[in-house]
């Protein structure tokens, strides 16, 4: 009996082990289905796949699935529930973020002049201005026609053009938009307005599109007439396009804002992580750029030094400001995504009795778009930061932190009223009034923006140590927000360490600088000063920044997230 | 001579010098001293380790496949332009004059059917602008099928007058019926086939822009009912017994009908409303046994509260039919009242019930919806809704009871696209319990 017990015992240990490892090797099979590979062996970058997306793809994974399904993720979850930060892994030490093939610190690090901010990253100033332009190809977005062409320089283009009631419209916002992006450090492509006579447009031989009927034809003179129909002209009879010059290298695609591309060695931590890409939720939010998503950006392989390197760019800038590509931008874009469950969920417990914040701006401008058919639905009285949504949910821009949007909020204001006047006759608007009107509304929401996300985070900067001083700058108070006479410094001093920390001195000071205790590194190398800005007419401190000094330099800056 | 050389020249350089170089530093003194864009970190970049990317997310994975699935069809609809030549191939049949009809009735029932519009078919919309001819057949699987055709003028010789002619002809294979009356039991439900031909004819004047409209019909029917199948539910006739009212029946119809129509939109009004009475008399042909007047009135009115997002719908409508010198209503020319009122059902929208659930003579609804807009999107439209549906059926004026009201209310959603439903989804609950409903229109 005992000896039959044993061998039933273990046949029964032998059957457990055989099906743990039937369902291990069946689990691993179904994840390594799933999972991504980790690229632990030397990436290939020749092997870089083309990421392709598009439109329909972004609103499903954007809008639909990752919505639903991060909350099944027990971290995202965790995080959700105990509203825990998330720090930006690409942070230094100085909590800024160094130059990567996604971002380099362009007008924050040292101001650009007004020529190179009017240029932007123009390497030319357009198609050439005489000879044909040959079209390669046409892309069409319903009867709104794009093409392809080639200059007699064998420059190659993209046009686009603005919707037939709005010009100036979405010629001049993708203009203007897309140098605000290249100078706060993004990479992006060459566009600029260019106005040309129709009969300078000639298709190629070969020149094919798909015309509204979703079927790819040969692109003859007589379709293309038919084409321009659709496209405003300006009063001199040219047509105004926004030329966008086409990227050197290989397109590979797009990045997502989750993860990142795993055979890449220049982009070894998820997107989700870059406060650089969390960061576009602000500089979006300024330039009311409703249209980020994984499908307005582009991969270019290049070679540099003789390395191919992945540079990641951002495109497609032409639902900026008031424009929404195809027209004035409709009243909701800002302040809610394609699917916004939650303001649905809101609308719908309050009985619709609840008047959504677009709604009331669009009832206060009396339901119709007040400004010029070439400025759109855009301006800076019923903007607020804090609620700012583009049409696409990206995970990188929900767990953008406070840290995240001062560093933000920091580069936009650095553009001065006459850096973004320069950055606005890019766009060439015909009327005076209209480019006023566009610059003073940009204007505007800098100062909101910068006011709102100072306000989230202690907003010190250029900490530096001087003559047994640290010394820092209140930007609150710099721009002109804040008043440094109600303003007040609260400095603890803690012995450094990552676990326990011992308080060695505290004190307030009213003057964004201080004197450095040696005695505070009698028994260490190094302090933290956790410093929290005092307002008198604010209740509660700021949150902290901590400034890692020893005798001599400073060794690190970390805002609050 | 030899010169003395003067140097001072080398003094006042220095000096120049030292200023300059003071003013730098205090240029400079604005800058601070370590290079803060240096790519130094606390920690080496890197992701989150595999095994703590699978234990977090453990529970996505399942779904992974179903991301992978439609991002790459959506991706293919897109690069292909699947969705534009779709598009292009629907409007390009219906401007030949053809028209591909799709309903929702349900999770898994649909209406699918094709609507011919002869005068384009025969290229003559342009020199007979005034003249419809148009054909239809409309199928849905285990419940209806009907085709027909209608031709006239919208208007006659250039005047307001419109004149028609139609032949329609129907059958329904599972029509429920629960009995005559007020008190039947849901538990006495029986099945019957209903198929009924049409022809009729109308002549009718529009006025102030066609808001008030008057026609006069003249139609003969033949209606024919017998055994349905629906599971195992039981023939109508074990439930009546042998009886008049369910005899199949020729009759011959004259309607007077006077409308005025103010709503902004046919199928999803914000405003205005609906009057329309009609009056009718119905005879017997043949063997029939019927001989009534028939009366119906419909008031429904829609008013925005304070914006066209929150719209309060109400509705009444009323039926009687009453016998003339001994003849009788026959059982399928009584109003019906119960589900949600639209797919072509006679039944109207009581919508907690069965559709059909009570049948009588007359009959007497009140519907009330509260429709408010929760989301928007450029032209698409979520609207959530709220309603309240009450009504009787009833023999003669003199037994209407309040007390025979039957009520149902709940709640649901409609998605739309320029003032067009395009999917309903609604849950009612009455007192004999709940019903779903998934459509592609609203009730009134």
């Amino acid at each position: 009996m005992e000896m039959k017990g044993h061998s039933f015992m273990s046949e029964a240990k032998h059957l457990f082990k055989q099906a743990l490892i039937g369902v291990s090797i069946i689990l691993l099979a179904v994840i390594g289905t799933t999972v991504p590979v980790y690229a632990a062996a030397e990436p290939d970058s020749a092997e870089f796949k083309k990421a392709e997306t598009g439109l329909y793809s972004d609103i499903f994974n954007q809008n639909i699935y990752y919505e639903a399904v991060d909350y099944l993720n027990f971290e995202k979850l965790y995080q959700r529930i105990f509203h825990k930060k998330v720090r930006s892994a690409n942070a230094n030490v100085y909590d800024e973020v160094p130059d990567s093939t996604f971002f380099t610190n362009r007008h924050g690090r040292k101001r650009l002049t007004s020529e190179e901010l009017t240029r932007g990253p123009s390497e030319t100033d357009g198609p050439s201005q005489k000879g044909r332009l040959v079209i390669t190809k046409g892309k069409f977005n319903g009867l709104h026609p794009g093409f392809f062409i080639k200059d007699e320089k064998g420059d190659g283009y993209l046009l686009k053009f603005d919707s037939p009631d709005n010009l100036e419209m979405a010629t001049s916002a993708e203009t203007i938009a897309s140098r605000i992006y290249h100078a706060v450090g993004y990479n992006v492509p060459q566009y600029s307005v260019y106005e040309f006579k129709p009969d300078r447009l000639v298709p190629a031989a070969e020149a094919t599109a798909y015309d509204n009927t979703g079927f790819k034809k040969i692109l003859t003179p007589e379709a293309l007439e038919e084409y321009l129909l659709f496209v405003p002209y300006t009063s001199e009879g040219m047509i105004r396009a926004c030329a966008s010059k086409l990227l050197k290298g290989e397109n590979k695609g797009s990045f997502n804002f989750r993860s990142r591309r795993r055979n890449d060695p220049n982009d070894p931590i998820d997107h989700r992580d870059r406060r650089e890409l969390r960061a576009l939720r602000v500089f979006s939010s300024w330039v009311n750029n409703t249209d980020i998503r994984k499908s307005n950006t582009l991969e270019m392989l290049v070679q540099e030094n003789g390395q191919p390197v992945l540079k990641h760019y951002l495109i497609d800038f032409n639902s900026a400001l008031g424009s929404a590509a195809d027209g004035t931008k409709p009243p909701m874009f800002g302040y809610e995504h394609i699917l916004d469950y939650g303001e649905a969920t809101k609308a719908f417990a309050t009985l619709g009795l609840r008047e959504k914040p677009w709604q009331k701006r669009w009832k206060a401008e009396g339901e119709m778009v007040n400004q010029s058919s070439a400025v759109g639905y855009f301006d800076g009285q019923f903007y607020n930061p804090a609620r700012y949504k583009g049409q696409y949910p990206a995970e990188a821009f929900k767990i953008l932190t406070r840290a995240d949007g001062f560093w933000a909020a920091k580069i936009i204001m650095s553009f001065t009223d006459e850096d973004i006047r320069s950055i606005v006759k890019a766009g060439r608007y015909s009327s005076p009034g209209d480019e006023k009107a566009i610059a003073d509304i940009l204007i505007a929401r800098r100062d909101i923006t910068g006011k709102y996300w100072f306000s989230q985070a202690a907003p010190l900067d250029e900490f530096d140590l001087q003559k047994g001083k640290l010394v820092f700058q209140d930007l609150a108070v710099e721009y002109g927000f804040e008043k440094s006479a109600t303003t007040t410094y609260h400095v603890d001093v803690t012995s450094g360490g990552r676990k326990k920390k011992n308080k060695i001195a505290g004190f307030e000071s009213n003057a964004p600088a201080f004197s450095i205790d040696p005695s505070w590194f009698e028994n260490h190398e190094a302090v933290d000063l956790v410093i929290r800005v005092m307002r008198e007419n604010e209740g509660n401190p700021s949150p902290f920044v901590l400034v890692r000094v020893d005798s001599k330099n400073v060794l690190s800056i970390v805002h609050q997230d | 001579m030899i010169q003395k050389k003067d140097y001072s020249w080398i003094g006042v350089l220095l000096f120049a010098a030292f200023f300059c170089l003071s003013f730098v530093q205090t240029a400079a003194a604005g800058e601070i001293s370590y290079d803060r864009y240096a790519p130094v970190y606390d920690q080496p970049l890197q992701e989150p380790s595999t095994l703590h990317r699978i234990s977090t997310g453990l529970l996505t994975y399942p779904f992974e496949p179903i991301r992978y699935f439609m991002d790459r069809s959506l991706y293919l609809i897109e690069k292909n332009h699947i969705d534009d030549k779709a598009i292009w191939l629907y409007d390009t049949v219906k401007n030949q004059g053809l028209t591909p009809k799709f309903e929702s009735l349900g999770l898994f029932k649909s209406k699918k059917g094709l609507e011919a519009d002869f005068v384009r078919i025969a290229r003559q919309k342009q020199n007979l602008p005034d003249l419809t001819a148009q054909g239809y057949i409309h199928y849905a699987e285990h419940m209806f099928w009907n085709f027909g055709a209608r031709a006239g003028f919208d208007r006659v010789m250039d005047t307001d007058f419109r004149a028609f002619t139609w032949i329609h002809y129907e059958n329904w294979e599972k029509e429920h019926a629960y009995g005559i009356g007020p008190h039947t039991s849901l538990g006495e439900g029986g099945v019957y086939s209903r198929e009924e031909t049409t022809v009729g004819a109308s002549v009718g004047f529009g006025w102030d822009e066609e808001i008030q409209n008057l026609d006069f019909k003249i139609s003969y029917h033949n209606i024919n009912l017998s055994e349905g199948r629906d599971g195992g539910r039981r023939q109508i006739r074990s439930l009546f017994g042998p009886t008049a009212v369910l005899n199949s029946d020729s009759l011959l119809d004259l309607d007077l009908i006077y409308q005025h129509d103010t709503r902004n939109h046919k199928r999803n009004s914000t405003s205005g409303g609906l009057r329309e009475l009609a009056v009718g008399y119905r005879e017997g042909l043949g063997s029939s046994q019927a001989r009534f007047m028939h009366y119906h009135a419909e008031i429904s009115q829609y008013l925005s509260l304070g914006s066209k997002r929150r719209v309060l719908a109400a509705r009444i409508y009323g039926e009687h039919n009453d016998e003339l010198n001994g003849g009788i209503v026959p059982f399928h020319q009584m109003p019906r009242l119960g589900g949600h009122g639209t797919a072509n059902t006679l039944s109207q929208s009581l919508r907690g019930f069965d559709t059909n659930r009570f049948t009588d003579e007359s009959a007497l609804l009140f519907n009330l919806e509260y429709r408010y807009a929760i989301w928007e999107y450029r032209d698409f439209r979520l609207d959530a809704v709220m309603f309240f549906d009450v009504g009787q059926v009833f023999s003669e004026v003199s037994r209407f009871q309040f007390g025979d009201f039957r009520e149902s209310y709940g709640t649901g959603f409609r998605l739309g696209i320029a003032n067009f439903t395009i999917l309903s989804l609604e849950a009612a609950h009455g007192d004999e319990g709940t019903q779903f409903y998934v459509r592609s229109e609203t009730p009134f």
